[in-house]
């Protein structure tokens, strides 16, 4: 590599991933276009696994370059650094529509809802029952993962292990809990505007922690492999980032929709 | 098929013994033996303290006459760089510099390219 | 083409004409709520005063005046059904 260039950042070398990720993600969307027309998930399942081998892939190559080769100096990092961090803000916008939609239905109900929130008829979750659970839940994995990362950079290997698995113990937990909730509500995504902007801004923010704690899985795989050192850690602190946004997500939620929305 | 799978059970059973180890020593590795390529290269040049600029980027223009060309460092036979004419002029004027012959921006400066190993 | 004389020999006593007043509460164009106000008003001043308190006809002239008839329609049928949306 050195023949061809002589500075400290990462040409990436050509890669089939971003073509085909990019086509999988089209092949999912028209697939699930027709399952909701013509009932049937066969293209959407072909799209889905098609982008899971595709992400699989990019960041196995990605850990090849970093961690094997050896081509993420610091300037690399610094890049993915702000590449997280602009993309964790993405995401928070991406929450703020669902945001929008909820509190410009619920600050001032409509007539069809008798005017007012919670509408006539619709039961809602106790907020202090399996809701809270779940804050204290995220709340606790967010020192968890805090407790790892410390570990990480004293260079307690250990603690750094245990940590990251209990956080993402704490993370399945949560999913668990979440999809009870899920199968027992008493008003679907179909009731009224409050079903709707209830199950979108949740079933995302669920989505987002299945996605977190398989990040945190993936570090933790990378952990029992040795991939870590104390100063270098750009994977692990990029999954903190994400579930500590994810966490953040959560209160805001159960602040408006499970607390002030009940 | 045995060959294979003997391959396997040997190189697995050499790695869970250096996680062993690491584990009972309860310490990451250390960085410096975990680093590689690139990355450990520019951190063993940054330990020892040799070369400041090792990919010739903080060149600054000197007197730039044709005695005194500016000298730019390039591990390689050609290498682009910016003349900013003045100091206070937002307009880059970029330019090939090739080894051998000094180059001359058009407001009048030098430039030389310098033979530098690369990282 | 009748004459104006005979135009105005044929002329009734106009009857009082009078529509739901200006209520500073919903001072916009949009009157959907004041239709809706007043309909939930007439219906529980209905429960809580009995049938004939006079006093609570107000509100039912008002969202007579305001409500388009399909929407009282709707509401009254929701009504019956147990399935009205307001508190009453």
């Amino acid at each position: 590599m050195t023949n061809h260039m002589n500075h400290t950042f990462h040409m990436v070398n050509q890669s089939p991933w971003p073509l085909i990720g990019a086509m999988g993600a089209m092949i999912t969307l028209t697939g699930t276009i027709k399952w909701f027309h013509q009932y049937e998930q066969t293209l959407m399942s072909i799209g889905m696994i098609t982008m899971i081998m595709t992400t699989i892939q990019w960041w196995r190559d990605i850990t090849r370059e970093g961690t094997y080769q050896g081509l993420h100096t610091s300037k690399v990092t610094k890049g993915l650094r702000w590449g997280m961090i602009l993309f964790i803000t993405s995401e928070v916008f991406f929450f703020v529509s669902f945001f929008w939609a909820f509190f410009h239905s619920s600050l001032s109900p409509t007539n069809e809802l008798g005017s007012m929130w919670p509408p006539t008829g619709i039961q809602v979750f106790n907020p202090l029952q399996i809701p809270l659970l779940n804050t204290a839940i995220l709340l606790s994995s967010g020192v968890t993962i805090t407790w790892a990362h410390h570990s990480i950079l004293e260079n307690n290997y250990n603690q750094g292990l245990q940590g990251l698995f209990m956080t993402v113990i704490l993370g399945l937990y949560f999913t668990a809990l979440q999809a009870y909730e899920y199968m027992e509500s008493p008003f679907t995504i179909a009731d009224s505007v409050y079903g709707a902007t209830f199950f979108v801004a949740t079933g995302f923010h669920g989505l987002h922690v299945i996605i977190g704690t398989t990040f945190l899985i993936t570090c933790l795989m990378r952990h029992l492999t040795l991939h870590f050192s104390s100063n270098h850690h750009m994977g692990f602190e990029a999954a903190a980032w994400y579930w500590h946004f994810v966490d953040v997500v959560w209160l805001f939620l159960y602040i408006s929709i499970y607390w002030w929305g009940s | 098929m045995v060959s294979i799978c003997k391959r396997i059970a040997l190189h697995s059973s050499r790695r869970n013994t250096v996680y062993l180890c690491v584990r009972l020593a309860n310490t990451f590795m250390d960085p410096k033996e975990l680093v590689t390529g690139l990355e450990k290269r520019e951190l063993l040049n940054e330990e020892a303290g040799k070369d400041p600029d090792p990919y010739g980027l903080a060149i600054k223009r000197g007197p730039g006459t044709k005695d005194k060309p500016t000298l730019v460092s390039s591990a390689f036979d050609s290498r682009i760089i910016g003349c900013v004419c003045d100091d206070e002029s937002s307009h880059i004027n970029w330019m090939w510099l090739h080894k051998g012959n000094s180059t001359r921006c058009e407001c009048g400066f030098w430039f030389k390219l310098v033979e530098k190993p690369p990282l | 083409m009748p004459s104006l004389a005979v135009m105005a020999s044929k002329k009734e006593v106009p009857q009082e004409l009078s529509t739901a007043p200006f209520d500073p509460r919903f001072p916009n164009q949009n009157q959907t709520r004041y239709c809706w106000q007043s309909y939930v008003d007439y219906h529980r001043c209905r429960k809580l005063k009995g049938e004939d308190y006079a006093p609570c006809d107000y509100f039912r002239k008002c969202y007579e005046s305001l409500c388009p008839f399909a929407w009282v329609e709707k509401w009254d049928t929701q009504r019956e059904e147990n399935r009205f949306p307001g508190k009453i």
